[in-house]
């Protein structure tokens, strides 16, 4: 086996040098698929209940929501209130995100491209509509470097449901393979091919048997550092099988912890997104650098956020499965005092309408990109803070408008990455995540 | 402080004295016709000066930049003499005060920023302003003309680039060597090795070389038998008898569409949200399959994918009676494309339309001309008008599915179905004589009365206002009830005939402006005919009226009628009168879009007039109706609860059938009226005397229709009776009737072998074209002038002008002739180049889809030329090409490296060797099947879904059998959401843009596919059992057969010992005695593991 890591450490991928002193070293992106409501989570606006069937005119009509002059007001039908010490408004449908109101710093101006699932998912995942560009996940990998040779940098925690714009959300596109995310399931096996179909010995003889055929075969030909290459990935994988499986595996877990997270949760879908958040914080203590959490589809929505209708029913549904796992997650990682060094992002890839065609028990909201809301925990972000602001009724940014840009470049600068000198030779230029836009919010920061 | 230095005043003096006596001369000489010396100062500005100041300068300081850098105006003389901030940019010679220079120079400031202009430009400069800076710009030119003049500036220097030049005529530099045939491709590879002081490899040995070229012309592994007799053969042709084998094998075609296929983002659905079925994509592979294999030039390929739908005379496949061309502009709906249309999303067209560009362009050309979207081209001759000229092209074809069959492929069956059905007619009407003549009767028709009033148009209207009275008053009633509807039939037709303005007719025959598609529209139908059902108990459901009715003799036939587009159309409103079933729709599709929303389901089987709105209120919009069948409609099956849930088995199922009669314009609100015309020959007779007489009446009103029916001259009016009729019990419609129920038998049992219509996805020229309007900045919110219709000036052999296109159609079959254009340097070229990149892993120009600046240069430009001559000579054939490579002393060099070699050329690009590479993602699969045995080597067919652990019946993700029942991979199914997730792993590319060279990753996840993967293991498995069942022989003669089936060669002494031991300490772990170890399923399944394990397996040297 010695030999391995001495192979290992040659051809590793050394955590490579940032390009200022960073603040935080990982990233949790908890991503609300299919667009959680700003008006009725974090942008708490009583107009729309007085103004409640009014119809919306012709002056709010926007292409980035799914607007038309007769859609009427519609008010949240959940209570909002201020929590914790800073006051921060956060509704009811997120009881345990309102009970750490001070954790957050909440963005309530984020204005997006277009109101359509697959454009905006590209675009919060690789700053462009159209995708076919490096995941976020994959340019923080490629930007910091693996904390720990046998895991990779960028870990997609997946709830048996793959969000609009498909795989190509978590894929490293042109930046090299190694840094797309690797798929982690709840349910079953947790990463594909990773349990060992052959008895431990038997691997081993085979491996040995390779080691020495592929060798000479190397030694015959042009490329050799292609086939050694292969050669230690195929014993990087044999480790795999046993590192991969000891981080999913949460059993060794204290009591305390699995009722803090919900594991035991009656609700199936909470029990196992609760399980991908604790396997969150566990990636955070081997040294994964981004780790994303997707949320499960329990209807036949077009996705788990996307209440065209019934958004009372299936608001609170969504929130019940994730919001008491995204709670324990920052509670847990502040008591071990990794919040610090870990930004934790809880965004959807749009907000939604504050109007809707007929007011009832069953009306829904619909697409809107036209100032919504995400918030930002830990990794030296403000807590109980709040940046923007859209008019009365939550409809339109108004001020300090920010675009996903921003919030990607924010991020790298707190990871002690430059937006602008974190770039990839292709298609013979030197491309960015960021392409032309970004700039690091500075007000979402803690001195 | 200058005055106080001596040295720098004489200087100043000096500079000043000169300038003078030249302005003097300037003027002197301007005043008169310009002398010799003048007009040569003025060339000399022309061109030296002005391109520099063009192309370098007028970008930040010109009136083209809103905020000019320092306040520097260098558009004009006046401008450069005033200056900026800092000073005059010019005065005339004076070199010192011209603060140009020194900022040129970077001196004082760095012009242009970051990039020093070379020292000759700078020295022209210098000249320039010495001789009097002679500048006939008396005022700054307007924006437009400048941004004119300097995009001319950059075209006429960009032009200049080398992929732009005309092939050149080179003949092979002369180089000996003994064992190089000096022919061909190889003294141009010897010429450059031996400049660069490097020698060729050895040849690779005959078990090298059979295993490279099995895969390279089919992707498969090479047979043990064949490989044992090419070993063997000594005949000097044996090489080249080897490679007519390959290029004659049938998986030549699908080796080398597989290829094409990553360069025209093949996929078998849509992606996006919610991966709709790419209708008729796997047809398109497979008439790459047979084109490739029938070695079909590509310059015919070029010109059916671009415009194969408009071919004269289009290439047709008599066997399979396919109209091949149509297939290939498939071409153009491969790639994602997203659901909806641009009146709810601005976008979802143009998002289309430069998916159709970007692949277009990059396909055939090598060009980026999808970078030309929001700005002119930053490095190419590209422009943005061009890109909207080029869009033009493509928005004016409607994006449609074709139905893609010959027109007489079911002929004889339809024939007798024709002849069947006759006999039919006339048997039910034969029946249906008696039963009225039974049936109406005074008890029967009394029995029938519903409680409630029934409307005036019901077939028992009549009857039900007057059976309830005596006979003595029957007559007056009567009167009064023919009188009603006389007059309500006189007045709805004088409404009708004041609203409606009839726009087709098809009971008269086909309708200009009208477009039909597909054998089930062939020609209208007359009043009258009718679908034979093809199950059930029922022979019929109703009569069809006049017009299009694409189930006449199969409902699986299909059928697209389309409407001229509703910018056309005055009136705001249209209604069509139609019937139809099985999940036909009528789709309003709205610029082109392809899986537009606007779509619902016909579930009628009685006609109804369906209104439509000709959307007045966006008439820049290309809007049209079109109604479809199933296989018509691009966007069926649509995306999961679009207008209905759809079973597996409405999916899947060919049947579906729509009818439609007429189409009448009017207003908004105005619905056409029943004019009860049927009813008058009923009310013409004197009234009744008696409810008996009535009766009679009825019967011989009804027996009238019945007989024109017939005899075939019913009319619309006998139609609506009839099918009345058909809705009472009156009249026989089982099919188990004993008189009909032979016909309805033999009927249904012809139309069983009836072959379901083919169709694809395609473009269809149904309008005069259109130009489309130039997108500011790439905006669709900032809309410019339309553009005309055409193609890249730089292209174009004379063209001035963008190379506009003349013709008023899209201008795509101008485009196939402007890519086929012998002086079109391109086409040829890159296609060339991409043969050589899939023959060797790397192309003479290492960037197959990019032959701009971005791109590569090319290693031997000589080569590539003559290659690309001998090519077009040879009539475009890929075959030929393919010879020619494969059979150089360059392509059967081995793998191995001179040691010099690597310092010299480490990136192998004068071919000091032949390169190793991975296999393709397909080739490691089908590999593995092929050597376990597994593999099925059918050709052809619908695609298998790919195995997968979790389904998802929304996004229609379904799983198919691990092993995809052994075919190839090329039959798997491409899913954009969720790609085969092996194939993924080893690179297939994704499908959205157009791929012209693969990654190759080396990735740990490889490694645990191939250690645990189901697929991998299953073929370990069954190659396992395969070994095992060997009878005889011994532990090394069963590895030098493991050898010879995976890598094509004998294992060495050392492997031999290697691999002994490995299967006995197997054997052991296994528990497995001496005895039994030969026929041990593990062993023999853990040592075929391995071996797929091996990088040998994987890799071709």
């Amino acid at each position: 086996m010695l030999a391995f890591s001495s192979m290992l450490a040659r051809s590793g991928h050394a955590a490579q040098q940032p390009h200022h002193a960073p603040r935080a070293k990982h990233v949790i992106f908890c991503f609300m698929d299919g667009g959680p409501s700003h008006v009725d989570t974090f942008d708490y606006k009583p107009q729309l209940k007085k103004q409640e069937g009014k119809a919306i005119g012709q002056e709010n009509v926007s292409i980035l929501s799914q607007s038309s002059a007769a859609r009427v007001w519609f008010g949240s039908p959940w209570n909002f209130s201020r929590r914790g010490e800073s006051g921060l408004w956060v509704s009811d449908l997120l009881p345990g995100i309102a009970s750490i109101a001070d954790e957050l710093c909440v963005v309530r101006s984020l204005v997006g491209k277009q109101p359509l699932h697959g454009q905006q998912a590209l675009l919060m995942h690789t700053g462009r509509e159209t995708g076919r560009a490096p995941s976020f996940g994959s340019w923080v990998s490629y930007g910091l470097g693996s904390e720990n040779e046998n895991l990779p940098g960028y870990v997609l925690l997946n709830n048996d449901w793959i969000p609009n714009g498909g795989f190509e959300n978590f894929a490293s596109a042109y930046l090299p393979a190694n840094h797309g995310a690797m798929m982690v399931r709840a349910k079953g096996t947790p990463v594909d091919n990773i349990v060992p179909q052959d008895k431990l010995a038997i691997q081993r003889r085979k491996l040995d048997l390779l080691q020495l055929q592929d060798r000479s075969f190397a030694g015959q030909v042009a490329n050799e550092a292609a086939i050694e290459s292969a050669i230690v990935n195929h014993e990087k994988a044999f480790l795999m099988q046993s590192s991969i499986p000891g981080i999913a595996d949460v059993s060794g877990e204290t009591e305390q912890t699995r009722r803090l997270y919900g594991l035991d949760s009656k609700d199936e879908y909470k029990r196992h997104y609760s399980l991908q958040c604790l396997r969150a914080r566990r990636l955070v203590e081997r040294g994964v650098r981004f780790i994303e959490i997707t949320c499960p589809l329990t209807h036949s929505n077009n996705s788990p956020w996307d209440q065209h209708g019934n958004l009372v029913k299936y608001h609170n549904q969504n929130a019940m499965i994730t919001d008491q796992g995204v709670t324990a997650l920052i509670l847990d990682l502040k008591q071990r005092g990794l919040l610090d060094e870990t930004i934790v992002v809880w965004a959807g890839e749009m907000g939604r309408t504050p109007h809707t065609p007929r007011v009832s028990a069953t009306a829904g909201r619909d697409h809107h990109v036209n100032g919504y809301s995400l918030f930002i925990a830990g990794g030296g972000f403000q807590g109980g803070t709040v940046y923007g602001q859209t008019d009365e009724f939550g409809n339109a940014a108004v001020e300090n408008k920010l675009m996903i840009q921003d919030v990607h470049a924010t991020i790298l600068h707190q990871l002690g990455l430059d937006h602008e000198q974190l770039t990839f030779r292709f298609g013979g230029r030197d491309v960015s995540l960021t392409d032309v836009h970004g700039h690091v919010v500075k007000p979402l920061l803690s001195s | 402080m200058g005055l106080q230095d001596p040295a720098r005043r004489s200087a100043t003096i000096t500079g000043l004295i000169v300038p003078l006596i030249l302005l003097l001369q300037v003027t002197v000489l301007a005043a008169d016709e310009p002398s010799a010396d003048q007009a040569a100062r003025l060339e000399f500005f022309e061109k030296k000066i002005r391109p520099v100041l063009v192309l370098h300068c007028y970008e930040c300081h010109s009136v083209l930049s809103k905020e000019p850098k320092g306040e520097l105006l260098l558009d004009s003389r006046p401008g450069m003499q005033k200056g900026g901030e800092s000073g005059p940019a010019v005065v005339p010679g004076n070199l010192e005060k011209s603060l140009l220079v020194a900022a040129m120079k970077h001196e004082s400031l760095e012009m242009p920023p970051k990039k020093k202009l070379p020292a000759a430009v700078i020295q022209d400069f210098v000249s320039w302003i010495k001789a009097g800076a002679v500048d006939p710009r008396d005022e700054p030119a307007s924006p437009q003309a400048l941004s004119r003049e300097l995009w001319e500036a950059a075209f006429q220097q960009r032009i200049g680039w080398w992929s732009l030049q005309p092939l050149a005529d080179v003949d092979p530099p002369q180089v000996n060597r003994s064992g190089w045939s000096g022919v061909s491709i190889d003294p141009f590879i010897l010429g450059k090795l031996t400049q660069a002081g490097l020698d060729p490899a050895e040849p690779a040995s005959r078990q090298v070389l059979i295993r490279r070229l099995s895969y390279a012309l089919t992707g498969l592994p090479p047979r043990p038998q064949h490989v044992k007799a090419f070993v063997e053969d000594k005949s000097a042709d044996a090489w080249a008898r080897l490679v007519e084998h390959y290029l004659e094998s049938a998986h030549f075609g699908e080796r080398w569409a597989r290829h094409w296929m990553d360069v025209v983002r093949y996929t078998d659905t849509y992606g996006y949200e919610w991966d709709v079925t790419a209708k008729g994509s796997w047809r398109y592979r497979d008439y790459l399959v047979r084109a490739f294999n029938a070695d079909i030039g590509f310059d015919q390929l070029a010109r059916e994918q671009i415009a194969g739908d408009l071919l004269p005379n289009p290439r047709v496949n008599l066997e399979k009676q396919l109209n091949e061309s149509l297939i290939g502009v498939m071409f153009y709906q491969l790639g994602e494309k997203r659901h909806g249309d641009s009146s709810s999303f601005e976008g979802i067209h143009q998002e289309m339309l430069d998916n159709k560009i970007d692949a277009f362009s990059k396909a055939f050309q090598a060009i980026t001309i999808s970078c030309a979207r929001c700005h002119d081209h930053k490095l190419d001759p590209v422009s943005q008008k061009e890109y909207y000229a080029l869009a033009g092209v493509f928005m004016s074809s409607r994006w449609v599915a074709n139905a893609v069959d010959l027109p007489n492929r079911n002929q004889a069956l339809n024939q007798q179905l024709r002849e069947i059905k006759n006999e039919l007619r006339r048997a039910l009407a034969e029946l249906w004589r008696k039963d009225l003549a039974r049936n109406i009767q005074v008890t029967t028709l009394d029995k029938i009365q519903p409680p409630g009033p029934l409307p005036v148009e019901d077939i028992n209207h009549v009857w039900q206002q007057v059976y309830q009275l005596e006979d003595e008053q029957l007559a007056a009633k009567w009167k009064i009830v023919a009188s009603n509807i006389q007059q309500q039939s006189k007045e709805r037709s004088e409404k009708n005939r004041q609203d409606l303005t009839v726009l087709a007719d098809f009971s008269q025959g086909h309708v200009a402006g009208w477009n039909v598609d597909g054998d089930g529209v062939a020609e209208p139908i007359v009043a009258g005919d009718f679908q034979v059902l093809p199950t059930g108990d029922q022979v019929l459901q109703a009569l069809h009226l006049g017009g299009y009715l694409t189930a006449s003799l199969s409902s699986k036939s299909t059928g697209a009628l389309r409407s001229p587009l509703l910018n056309t159309i005055e009136q705001p409103a249209i209604s069509v009168l139609a019937s139809g079933g099985n999940y036909a729709a009528h789709r309003r599709v709205i610029d082109n879009a392809f899986l537009c929303e606007k779509q619902s389901y016909l579930d009628k089987a009685r006609y109804q007039w369906l209104p439509f709105t000709t959307y007045k209120n966006m008439p820049q919009r290309r809007i049209f109706v079109e109604f479809v069948t199933k296989g018509s409609n691009p966007n069926f099956p649509p995306r999961w609860g679009l207008g209905a849930r759809l079973s597996k088995q409405a999916m899947s199922d060919p049947r579906s059938w729509f009818a439609v009669s007429k189409v009448v314009a009017h207003q908004a609100g105005v619905k056409p009226l029943d004019e009860l015309k049927r009813f008058l020959p009923l009310l013409k007779e004197q009234p009744p005397t008696s409810k008996q007489a009535a009766a009679v009446q009825y019967r011989q009103w009804l027996l009238a229709a019945v007989d024109r029916w017939a005899a075939g001259t019913a009319e619309d009016d006998d139609i609506i009776l009839l099918n009345n009729l058909l809705l009472t019990p009156w009249i026989t419609k089982a099919a188990s009737h004993p008189t009909l129920e032979p016909l309805v038998t033999r009927y249904r049992q012809v139309e069983s072998q009836v072959q379901p219509a083919r169709t694809v996805n395609g473009m269809a020229d149904l309008d005069e074209g259109v130009d489309y309007r130039l997108h500011h900045r790439g905006s669709y919110y900032q809309l410019g002038d339309p553009v005309r219709r055409g193609y890249l000036r730089a292209l174009t052999s004379g063209a001035e002008e963008p190379g506009t296109f003349t013709s008023d159609e899209s201008g795509r079959l101008e485009l196939a002739e402007r890519i086929l254009d012998p002086q079109n340097p391109l086409t040829a070229r890159v296609y060339v180049n991409r043969v050589w990149h899939w023959l060797f892993g790397q192309g003479l120009v290492d960037t197959p889809n990019n032959f701009g600046q971005l791109g590569g240069r090319p290693s031997h430009p000589e080569l590539l030329d003559w290659l690309t001559s001998r090519f077009v000579e040879d009539g475009w054939s890929t075959k030929k090409l393919v010879r020619r490579i494969v059979l150089s002393q360059t392509w059967q060099q081995s793998g191995r490296l001179s040691s010099r070699a690597p310092a010299v050329d480490p990136r192998n690009r004068l071919l000091h060797h032949f390169p190793t590479r991975r296999l393709e993602a397909e080739a490691i699969r089908d590999s593995m099947l092929a050597v376990s045995g597994r593999l099925d080597a059918t050709l052809y067919g619908p695609p298998t879904d790919p195995y997968r652990t979790a389904e998802d019946e929304t996004k229609r993700l379904f799983s198919g059998p691990l092993d995809g029942n052994g075919r190839r991979s090329l039959y798997t199914k491409v899913t954009i959401m969720e790609p085969p997730k092996f194939l993924l792993t080893f690179n297939q590319p994704k499908p959205k843009i157009p791929t012209g060279k693969r990654d190759v990753t080396n990735t740990p996840i490889q490694a645990l596919t191939l250690l645990n993967d189901p697929f991998v293991r299953g073929q370990a498995h069954v190659w396992g059992k395969r070994l095992a069942a060997i009878e005889g022989g011994d532990v090394r003669g069963r590895i030098r057969q493991v050898f010879q089936a995976a890598y094509a060669r004998d294992p060495g002494a050392m492997e031999i010992l290697r691999w002994e031991k490995a299967v006995h300490d197997l054997a052991r772990l296994h528990g497995v005695s001496d005895g039994k170890l030969l026929a041990s399923n593990e062993v023999w399944t853990d040592i075929a593991h391995a071996v797929f394990n091996t990088k040998e397996f994987i890799y071709v040297r």
